[in-house]
């Protein structure tokens, strides 16, 4: 094959996935596409209060907090082996992360529309023991003599 | 603001109880990651709520994040101790 075939090559492979050349990336794409959306379903503010529930004269409304987080790389290109066989291929990957947390409960009755915050005792908990641990090893650090 | 940071408020659908017409609102945040791949963070949570009375009268109701308000305190009671106790122990060991 000669240096210009090969270069042609390795440009097509470059344009499609520059371009989203569809028949080149397809599968890729595809999978990109659908994550994105899911992921993009997080930014509604449906996805941020929950479904209102009934119950005698009270609606109750829950209300979370949502954090997501994702990341996707796209890349192909083509080569030529010993034996002049050329091969071309596109790959993608990516990951993400993504967190949900209560915060608070929208009671409407009649008597009028109050919010009900969640406290997160486990959460404050942990975050009360790492806390004391911290200080307790800064405090010993600090009450060392110095040489 | 910069393109790669939105910040913004929306409004979600009217719930309608009684005469009450309940609009809530959530705080969203998104950060979208450098260079050419796709990528972001999504940050959103709920701030508030409009209550419209059927004679037209509204009242925002905020939303209070109970545990991070409590976090963040411990977080700063606990960096100010630090700070106090620090400066009582060189103060203790300089008048030595």
């Amino acid at each position: 094959m000669s240096e210009d075939t090969k270069l042609e090559k390795k440009d097509k492979a470059a344009v499609a996935v520059e371009t989203g050349d569809m028949d080149f990336v397809a599968p890729a794409m595809n999978t990109f596409n659908d994550n994105m959306d899911r992921f993009m379903a997080v930014a509604s503010v449906d996805a941020v209060y929950g479904e209102p529930v009934e119950q005698d004269e009270n609606l109750i409304i829950p209300a979370a907090e949502i954090g997501s987080a994702m990341g996707f790389g796209l890349g192909g290109g083509t080569g030529v082996g010993e034996n002049q066989q050329s091969g071309s291929g596109v790959g993608g990957g990516g990951g993400g992360w993504n967190f949900s947390r209560p915060v608070a409960v929208i009671i409407a009755s009649p008597a009028g529309v109050r919010i009900e915050p969640i406290l997160d005792v486990t959460k404050v908990a942990l975050a009360a023991l790492t806390t004391a641990g911290f200080m307790a090893g800064m405090m010993a650090r600090m009450l060392r003599p110095r040489r | 603001m910069a393109d790669w940071i939105t910040h913004e408020y929306r409004a979600g659908e009217k719930i309608t109880i009684g005469e009450k017409t309940l609009i809530p609102f959530s705080h969203f945040w998104r950060i979208k990651f450098p260079g050419n791949q796709s990528g972001s963070v999504v940050w959103n949570r709920p701030s508030s709520v409009l209550v419209r009375s059927a004679d037209g009268e509204e009242q925002v109701l905020p939303i209070y994040d109970l545990t991070r308000r409590v976090m963040i305190s411990l977080f700063a009671a606990c960096l100010g101790s630090l700070i106090i106790f620090g400066l009582i122990s060189s103060i203790g060991r300089k008048s030595k």
